[in-house]
């Protein structure tokens, strides 16, 4: 199924809480414009390769919305208007659950590099 | 003659040359697409500085490294890899 990915750093200091909140808020946001979130991951804590405006770290989190391009630039609106999102790109893909699960696969196996062989 | 000199100086200049390891295939051209999220995988085609590595050197084929290229890019983008590295502000 074709759809989007997007990738969201928030701000390293965004609680528990208030990064269910905010994604919560996009889901329901997706959901009223008529998309759908199919998948949401966690990618965590993670050291930033530069710094953006002054932080050092980020937090990571990913979404899977299917194919409704009203839905995904209410929630890129969204994305600019809050503070705790510090950058984010989203990517138009091929097949959602596939990509999702190669996230996963990535995240708790770790990098492709070794299992290719020349 | 002028044409022959420089020709002779630049075999010359060849012996003092730095050699680049050079890989005729690329393990990356196996792949179906390239994942911006691996930035250990993408680490491997860049220079200490930050830098892209050439075709030439990683043994790419054309449409691989176009696909390589966009990756590092969108990993640019989001935080996972740096524009540049080793850069010290001297004010």
């Amino acid at each position: 199924m074709q759809g989007y990915e997007s990738v969201l750093v928030l701000d390293p200091e965004t609680s528990d809480e208030a990064q269910n909140e905010l994604i919560e808020k996009y889901k329901s946001l997706v959901g009223t414009n008529g998309g759908q979130v199919l998948h949401h991951a966690v990618w965590g804590r993670r050291k930033l390769a530069y710094e953006v405006e002054k932080r050092q770290y980020g937090i990571y989190h990913l979404l899977y919305l299917d194919k409704t391009p009203q839905a995904l630039k209410a929630m890129e609106t969204s994305f600019r208007i809050d503070d705790a999102v510090i950058k984010w790109l989203s990517v138009a893909v091929e097949d959602v659950s596939k990509e999702f699960e190669a996230f996963e696969k990535l995240k708790t196996e770790g990098s492709i590099a070794q299992t290719l062989t020349e | 003659m002028a044409r022959g000199r420089s020709t002779s100086n630049r075999r010359r200049g060849l012996g003092n040359r730095i050699i680049i390891p050079r890989r005729k295939t690329s393990a990356l051209n196996k792949l179906t697409e390239i994942p911006y999220k691996d930035v250990e995988l993408l680490r491997g085609y860049i220079t200490e500085r930050g830098r892209i590595l050439p075709r030439r050197i990683t043994g790419n084929t054309a449409a691989t490294q176009r696909a390589l290229r966009q990756a590092i890019k969108r990993a640019r983008n989001i935080g996972l890899l740096s524009f540049s590295e080793g850069f010290v502000n001297q004010d």
